[in-house]
């Protein structure tokens, strides 16, 4: 393996004001939301819900600096905003994730001038998580419009925004880490209710490598290494070759796992060493 | 679309944590699965096993201070 060495592809000259000028735009569209690809047209401004219960504000259950992700990324000052548009029944932050309604209001400047704090004192980038951050795209550009073009920005996605989110993102982010998490639909519909995954997923992770830095990120799921991760690592050497990609080894069988007999456990060292195993055999650029 | 909305709470939870944290989960292998990992907590890991090269590579870069770090105390750190 190695540490990844991101060069991300430069973002718009004026961001800021690009951002601050989509923000308007995005929050206009919660009217009928079609911000992830379950395109459900929910108005959210008129109170309506959609399957991720969002409303028309942006809460967060965490922003702290962290160092656990990719070396070329740490230390960054992750922000993690409530709510998300799947159902992972192992997703380790599944209280927040699951409620839209959790944690505290956003509010993107002062949550900027936090971020402004953490990068003068040693952080190297700024990250935007979840639960999922598309569905709250309107309060993420307004946090993109407060903070200066030079700081790097990290867009950790689930990769089922719609096209539309894909429109309003564009060059707003110098990084994307987006996730692979389901070899096949039969697994995304059974672990995250979510229907036509791989479709969805690989057309995102394309645009994302077309038009910005990618690091692809695959959770080892215990029991699934030949079922989701060997066809992750066949698709992603036949059509992204050169992408870095982020095999995380370290499943916690938290919140509702328990559902799945497989999932009761975490990935064993085996297991690891197949999946290391399948990754050298495509040839993919993997990264810590 | 078949979404499970029973286990989705609409209740709003007025706390976020206001206060660094870090999760751990210690596996009976021996493992260290660590979630929301901080700078400090990277290094309190690293003192109860050195010789993990995960947890080197995560302490090394970091230079931030994290005033609000309510354990462990702050310790000199590598620039």
């Amino acid at each position: 393996m190695i540490v990844a060495d991101i060069s991300p592809k430069p973002v718009l000259a004026g961001r800021c004001q690009i951002a601050a000028r989509r923000a308007v735009r995005a929050r206009d569209s919660l009217a009928h939301c079609q911000l992830c690809a379950h395109l459900c047209g929910a108005n959210r401004l008129g109170g309506e819900r959609g399957p991720c219960r969002a409303g028309k504000v942006a809460r967060f259950f965490s922003a702290q600096t962290e160092v656990a992700d990719e070396l070329g990324l740490v230390p960054t000052f992750a922000v993690a905003l409530s709510g998300c548009d799947l159902r992972c029944d192992f997703c380790i932050t599944g209280r927040e994730s699951w409620n839209p309604g959790a944690g505290l209001e956003f509010g993107a400047r002062n949550m900027a001038a936090r971020a402004l704090r953490a990068l003068e004192q040693g952080a190297r980038t700024i990250m935007v998580l979840g639960g999922e951050p598309t569905i709250h795209l309107p309060d993420v550009l307004e946090f993109v419009g407060a903070l200066p073009d030079s700081a790097k920005l990290v867009w950790k996605t689930n990769a089922h925004g719609s096209p539309q989110a894909r429109e309003l993102l564009d060059s707003m982010f110098d990084i994307w880490v987006a996730d692979f998490k389901f070899g096949n639909d039969s697994c995304a519909q059974r672990l995250a209710k979510v229907g036509n995954y791989l479709e969805v997923v690989q057309e995102n992770l394309a645009w994302a490598n077309a038009n910005s830095a990618l690091i692809v990120r695959h959770l080892l799921m215990p029991g699934h290494i030949d079922c989701c991760w060997r066809p992750i690592a066949a698709w992603l050497a036949s059509r992204l070759p050169e992408v870095e990609v982020s095999m995380r080894a370290g499943f916690w069988p938290g919140w509702h796992s328990g559902r799945h007999q497989e999932l009761t456990r975490s990935t064993t060292e085996s297991e690891i060493s197949r999946a290391r195993d399948i990754a050298r055999d495509f040839r993919l650029h993997l990264i810590e | 679309m078949n979404i499970d909305q029973t286990e989705d709470c609409s209740l709003k939870i007025n706390r976020a944590r206001s206060e660094s944290q870090t999760q751990l989960l210690l596996l009976p292998d021996g493992r260290v699965l660590a979630h929301n990992l901080t700078p400090a907590m990277a290094e309190v890991l690293q003192q109860l096993d050195p010789e993990n090269l995960l947890i080197q590579q995560r302490c090394q870069p970091v230079s931030v201070k994290q005033p609000s770090q309510s354990a462990p105390p702050p310790k000199a750190r590598r620039p």
